[in-house]
């Protein structure tokens, strides 16, 4: 007779990838597209080529490495497709900051200085983006960014430095209070 | 006046500034992965639900004609061919002298 294959075991040990790594694949796409929603599809749409995989019995040594890729490439043939659709403008450049539940008063200040951080992290390199992401978003300290991104700790620690400083300058010259509480 | 500033007078700010922005970015809460449903695969019909109607249809049609059959053997046969009493003379057939001319039969009929 022929065994049943073990699919709560399969679907158990995906949980697990998908709780240990989707954060990881939403920031690097994040800090690609600068654009949450975007993240959050291709991130799915990452984990879902990865559950196929396995439900065709694909053997993935390194599921971690290979949602990275899967996701680094999905969000440059995002980049294509968004040109075909939108032209010479990515769509996010049209996307304004979301609303969120403040006061009106300290929405709308809120608001406008994560739109200027934004226009500003768009002119970072994507590298320092993804750094800033990854400490940022999921509160990664240097040593686990420098061993995710297969770079020094050292070099992690510098650029995370140097984008703070330039960001800070920037917001500063465009009159942005650095402190906005 | 220059306009860079220290890394460590704007670090407490841009950290506060940096860590709202991210977090108000990051979704929240963050979605758990859910397994799409199996592809229904598609069963091989039977004959049966492949050709249902087109049996009871031929059903309906055998019981009509056995019906007729049936029914036509409990009423009496008349002996012409249409089944209704002939009343009046042909009138097909001409009269001449007395005489009912009947007309010729074609030998290519049969």
């Amino acid at each position: 007779m022929k065994p049943r294959p073990k699919k709560p075991l399969q679907k158990a040990a995906f949980e697990e990838v998908y709780d240990r790594h989707s954060r990881e694949v939403w920031a690097l796409v994040y800090a690609r597209w600068l654009n949450a929603d975007i993240a959050l599809d291709i991130m799915q749409e990452t984990f879902l080529r990865l559950w196929k995989q396995w439900q065709e019995g694909s053997e993935i040594v390194n599921p971690r490495a290979w949602v990275l890729r899967v996701a680094r490439n999905l969000a440059e043939d995002y980049a294509k497709s968004a040109f075909r659709r939108n032209g010479t403008q990515a769509p996010q450049t049209m996307n304004g900051v979301e609303g969120r539940d403040l006061l009106p008063l300290e929405g709308m200040t809120r608001d406008e200085t994560f739109g200027q951080l934004r226009k500003e992290l768009e002119r970072l390199a994507p590298a320092d983006r993804e750094i800033l992401t990854l400490r940022y978003a999921l509160d990664y300290d240097t040593n686990k960014i420098a061993e995710m991104l297969e770079i020094n700790a050292t070099a992690v620690h510098m650029r995370l430095s140097r984008a703070r400083q330039r960001l800070a300058e920037r917001l500063t010259a465009q009159g942005v209070e650095v402190n906005h509480e | 006046m220059s306009n860079m500033l220290k890394n460590e007078e704007v670090r407490p700010e841009m950290d506060d500034l940096l860590h709202d922005y991210f977090k108000a970015e990051l979704p929240n809460p963050f979605p758990a992965f859910q397994a799409p449903l199996p592809a229904r695969t598609r069963r091989p019909a039977s004959i049966w639900s492949r050709y249902s109607g087109r049996i009871a249809l031929a059903a309906c049609i055998a019981a009509l004609a056995a019906g007729y059959v049936s029914l036509a053997g409990f009423f009496p046969r008349l002996n012409n061919a249409t089944g209704i009493e002939q009343v009046v003379p042909n009138i097909a057939h001409k009269e001449k002298g007395g005489k009912i001319v009947v007309p010729p039969v074609d030998p290519d009929m049969d």
